[in-house]
């Protein structure tokens, strides 16, 4: 297969993998670097008075999300200069940071379940970060309505951005489909959602029983704490 | 082609069994979560009583 000649200029600027001793130095200092990293994490550093040994997860769990929001942010730069100069090396950096960040933020929520597994006692609860529910609920009720905003952007997006998606089937004109597919179809969303009915009822009723659990739960505290 | 239809069958049960997994999981928590509910709402009635408090 012949090669291509890229013009000076492109090749001087596409990132590539490093060659000789410049990535001989570099890898040669990653790997010196994560071994001085263990040694400091696992005997150099003090063992936590209250935590104990669990403590040394903060060194991967803070070093991972710091990368994660790195790495996204290198996506929204990518992205925003791919909108801006157009050029696919923009778009290899977003794409890159990408993946790296979805890695970290996995490592970050893995490293900071098994933490809160040992230390809370359980993997993940909202409630520690805000013990003002009324903070909670507000800030989930903003999340919520902003996450919304996504979904009339990715049911038009087929119509949108033709890709390889089909294109809607079910209100096209003269029937799209046959009746038997159309019947099997809606009994199909039928069934989807009584399934989402069923779930959400089980899940509201578990929020709810939490809640009051936990609410008895601080007045059987408050009484203890009053009677000594 | 039966093959297929047969790893598609396959795939649709494990999905199916899968939701309707967590479908159970979520009613064994809800469940035990009544049960803590109760346990507590004995302890707080069990305080009250010996406090001499009434329990509306």
């Amino acid at each position: 297969m012949a090669h291509t000649s890229l013009p000076v200029r492109a090749t001087r600027l596409a990132i590539g993998p490093l060659r000789g001793w410049r990535e001989l130095a570099l890898y040669g200092g990653l790997l010196a670097l994560m071994a001085l990293d263990l040694y400091l994490i696992f005997v150099f550093a003090p063992t936590e008075r209250v935590q104990g040994d669990v403590q040394r997860i903060f060194y991967f769990h803070v070093g991972s999300a710091w990368l994660a929001f790195v790495a996204f942010f290198v996506v929204a730069l990518g992205s925003v200069g791919y909108l801006w100069r157009r050029t696919p090396r923009w778009d290899y950096l977003a794409v890159g940071s990408a993946e790296i960040g979805v890695i970290f933020t996995t490592l970050t929520l893995a490293t900071g379940s098994i933490w809160g597994r040992v230390v809370w006692g359980v993997w993940w609860t909202l409630r520690t970060y805000l013990d003002n529910v009324a903070t909670r609920r507000r800030m989930a009720a903003v999340l919520g309505i902003f996450g919304f905003v996504d979904v009339p952007i990715v049911w038009f997006s087929v119509q949108w951005w033709r890709s390889l998606h089909p294109q809607p089937t079910i209100l096209q004109q003269g029937g799209g489909m046959p009746r038997e597919m159309l019947v099997t179809l809606l009994v199909s969303v039928a069934t989807f959602t009584l399934l989402y009915a069923v779930l959400l009822r089980q899940r509201f009723a578990l929020e709810r029983a939490a809640d009051q659990a936990a609410a008895l739960r601080d007045l059987l505290r408050a009484q203890a704490e009053i009677g000594g | 082609m039966m093959s297929g239809l047969w790893y598609l069958a396959v795939g649709y049960g494990v999905m199916w069994l899968g939701l309707f997994g967590y479908l159970v999981y979520v009613a064994g928590r809800v469940r035990a979560v009544r049960d803590e509910l109760a346990e507590v709402q004995r302890q707080l009635a069990g305080r009250d009583v010996e406090q001499g408090r009434v329990v509306r």
